[in-house]
């Protein structure tokens, strides 16, 4: 059924009078890490339980994993994986039990079960404590717990609703590691979070904001269409004096310290390296590098949720 | 379908290993039957016996003395104080010396004599009307046998007349010949023991899911709403069944209170009632946030169907209005079948009206109930 994983168009959900997700198209490559980002309350759930197939749609049409998200909820959620923030897990059973439950439920049987099980204790570091209560385990080896759960019947399409949420960087980190392992296997991966950092491990991005998406495209690509300021890094003798300097040249608009190094950002990469370059001299200060590097996302998306707003105003 | 059977089956597994974990729930559990049977087979125990009674003798015949003496060897009677006149009767009521003052008039001994039917006038206290109904019907009962009318005064309509039937009547008590509470408690025990596990525990145990988000979990996966009120049910219809038999076998080995029917058939119509008792739980489920709601929504659901049902109070002792109400209480139908069979050691036959109401009790309730529960997980 193509090589779209997620594939709607027009999709809408409304809650009496509020509509919580307006006209919203996704198409998500097979195999991708998805990353479905906006503010609490933008519709990023609502999107969600649509997509999986327990929240009939308002309108709208498409499908997951190739099932009619309208016609096929039945078949379409033995083919998705499901994991949100909560970890929800049984917390009065064992690691194991929690793993043979949703196995049973999955219905992955045989030999298959046991191959899969070892295979989530392995993923999540818990072999050796298979007869622990979930109850004892920390959240980060909860949520590990709750991906290899998620994941035993090896679907196709794993969702994730803001699955870092309450977890220390450490584990963080660790969980992105297996996201990726789980992406290199050819899973799609659909992921809504609110760290930036954490956006930056997609693939694609689609920005969701008052129930629109109002942009998609890769990290690096939404950074150059959205910013288009010139970030410029500068290093050079003498910080304080230079950025003193700096902060008198009327062409740059903003200077500011940056750890050993100043970032400027300015209209035109190229007055402003001339502007940079010809203040400093006037002091004989020595310039070591001048380099334009990527805006964070999160500027991007403080720049397009504004131009979003004053569109709409 | 054998995929959706494995998937019931890890839910009951699951929900068996919850319910087991849970030590002091399950103490509880296990106890509450032991803790109902005696709470009702002995302190609520509707036994009457040794009341107090006063006796204003104006024959003081022997013939009245005997009266008087059966009254006593009945061993529910005992003279408490003597009463000089009518005078007095109020007076001792009043003060709550006697439950009882019975009036013997001076031409008794003569009408017995003369092979008249000879009245006695019984002034009860009626202030605990359970107490006065009972002692009322001992005094009937060993009165007719003897050529004796008791009267009792009424405030307000004046003399009531119980007349000695001009047949002798000798009235033998069936099924339970003793008149013992206990035997009439304990099936009635099994039946709201019943509906207890079944109501609030089943709605508890879902309504923890709701409460700890794992519900939102399940709805993703394939399982089907059938599927989970069947996972979810079947552990406590296992343990509505395993209080039944601790409620049996104490009622059996301690309370010696012996089933009399059939076993099979009070196993088959309790299905009934169970199906009726799942849809109230799952209707608890669905209108409760947390397990606190659903435990005092069970409870809320529970009270009507005791007071109701003929499990404490008589039915026939109801007003009229109230005993129409009755007829939407499940728990009074089954409550019939279950004393039926326990007691009287009745059939099918006897019972199939009783069995046919709670089946579209069951089918009702259930059906809407599991529509509504199928509506709230999607």
């Amino acid at each position: 059924m193509g090589n779209l994983a997620v594939d709607v168009t027009g999709l809408t959900r409304s809650f009496d009078s509020f509509i919580a997700v307006d006209h919203i198209d996704l198409h998500v490559a097979s195999g991708m890490v998805f990353g479905f980002l906006g503010p609490n309350g933008a519709g990023k759930s609502t999107t969600i339980r649509m997509l999986c197939g327990i929240l009939r749609p308002s309108a709208g049409e498409g499908t997951v994993g190739g099932f009619d998200i309208r016609r096929q909820s039945e078949r379409l959620k033995s083919n998705i994986g499901y994991m949100s923030q909560k970890f929800s897990l049984y917390e009065d059973l064992t690691v194991a039990e929690n793993l043979k439950f949703f196995a049973g439920v999955y219905n992955v049987r045989g030999a298959q079960r046991q191959a899969r099980i070892d295979w989530a204790l392995e993923m999540a570091g818990l072999r050796g404590r298979e007869n622990t209560l979930t109850h004892d385990l920390a959240g980060g080896w909860r949520q590990r717990l709750a991906l290899g759960c998620a994941v035993l019947h090896e679907p196709p399409i794993l969702f994730l609703d803001e699955p870092t949420s309450g977890v220390d960087p450490a584990s963080r980190r660790n969980f992105w590691e297996m996201i990726g392992e789980l992406a290199d296997r050819g899973i799609t991966v659909f992921v809504t979070t609110h760290y930036m950092d954490e956006a930056e491990h997609c693939d694609e991005l689609a920005l969701i904001y008052g129930g629109r998406v109002v942009a998609t495209g890769s990290p690096a690509a939404l950074k150059r269409q959205h910013m288009d300021r010139a970030l410029l890094e500068v290093e050079c003798g003498d910080l304080m004096a230079a950025f003193a300097l700096l902060k008198q040249e009327p062409t740059l608009e903003g200077v500011a310290l940056f750890g050993d190094k100043l970032h400027v950002t300015a209209a035109d990469e190229r007055t402003a390296r001339a502007a940079i370059v010809a203040r400093l001299a006037t002091r004989d200060l020595a310039v070591r590098a001048i380099e334009r590097i990527e805006p964070s996302l999160e500027d991007a998306f403080v720049a397009i949720i504004e131009s979003s707003q004053g569109g709409a105003a | 379908m054998i995929a959706s059977l494995s998937r019931v089956f890890h839910i009951v597994w699951k929900e068996t290993i919850q319910l087991g974990r849970d030590r002091r729930m399950f103490g509880m559990v296990l106890l509450m039957p032991v803790m109902e049977l005696f709470i009702f087979g002995y302190v609520v125990a509707t036994d009457v016996t040794d009341i107090a009674i006063a006796v204003c003798d104006y024959d003081q015949s022997a013939a009245s003395r005997t009266y008087v003496d059966q009254l006593v060897h009945s061993g529910y009677f005992r003279v408490a104080s003597s009463c000089a006149s009518m005078n007095e009767v109020s007076g001792l009521l009043d003060r709550g010396d006697v439950k009882v003052v019975l009036t013997i008039p001076p031409d008794f001994s003569m009408r017995l004599k003369r092979g008249q039917p000879a009245d006695v006038m019984a002034a009860v206290d009626g202030s605990n009307s359970n107490t006065a109904t009972i002692a009322a019907a001992y005094l009937e009962q060993i009165t007719l046998t003897e050529a004796v009318n008791v009267q009792f005064p009424d405030r307000a309509a004046g003399l009531k007349l119980v007349e000695h039937p001009t047949v002798a009547l000798e009235p033998r008590v069936w099924f339970n010949p003793e008149l013992r509470s206990v035997r009439y408690m304990v099936p009635a025990i099994i039946c709201v023991l019943l509906m207890e596990s079944l109501v609030i525990l089943t709605a508890v145990a879902i309504v923890r899911e709701k409460e700890q988000g794992t519900m939102e979990q399940l709805i993703v996966t394939p399982i089907r709403p059938f599927e989970l009120i069947a996972g979810k049910g079947i552990p406590f219809i296992g343990l509505g069944y395993i209080n039944m038999a601790v409620v049996l076998l104490a009622g059996t080995f301690w309370f010696d209170v012996h089933i009399t029917g059939s076993l099979t058939l009070l196993l088959g119509f309790s299905l009934l009632f169970i199906l009726t008792c799942l849809g109230m739980g799952l209707v608890v489920s669905s209108i409760s946030n947390t397990q606190q709601q659903a435990s005092m929504a069970g409870q809320f659901l529970l009270l009507p169907n005791m007071f109701f049902s003929g499990f404490m109070f008589p039915i026939a002792s109801m007003p009229p209005m109230v005993q129409k109400f009755t007829y939407i209480i499940p728990l009074r139908y089954y409550i019939t079948i279950v004393r039926g069979i326990f007691l009287k050691g009745v059939g099918w036959s006897e019972l199939k009206d009783e069995a046919a109401v709670l089946l579209v009790f069951g089918v009702v309730i259930f059906g809407l109930a599991s529509a509504s529960f199928r509506k709230q997980i999607r």
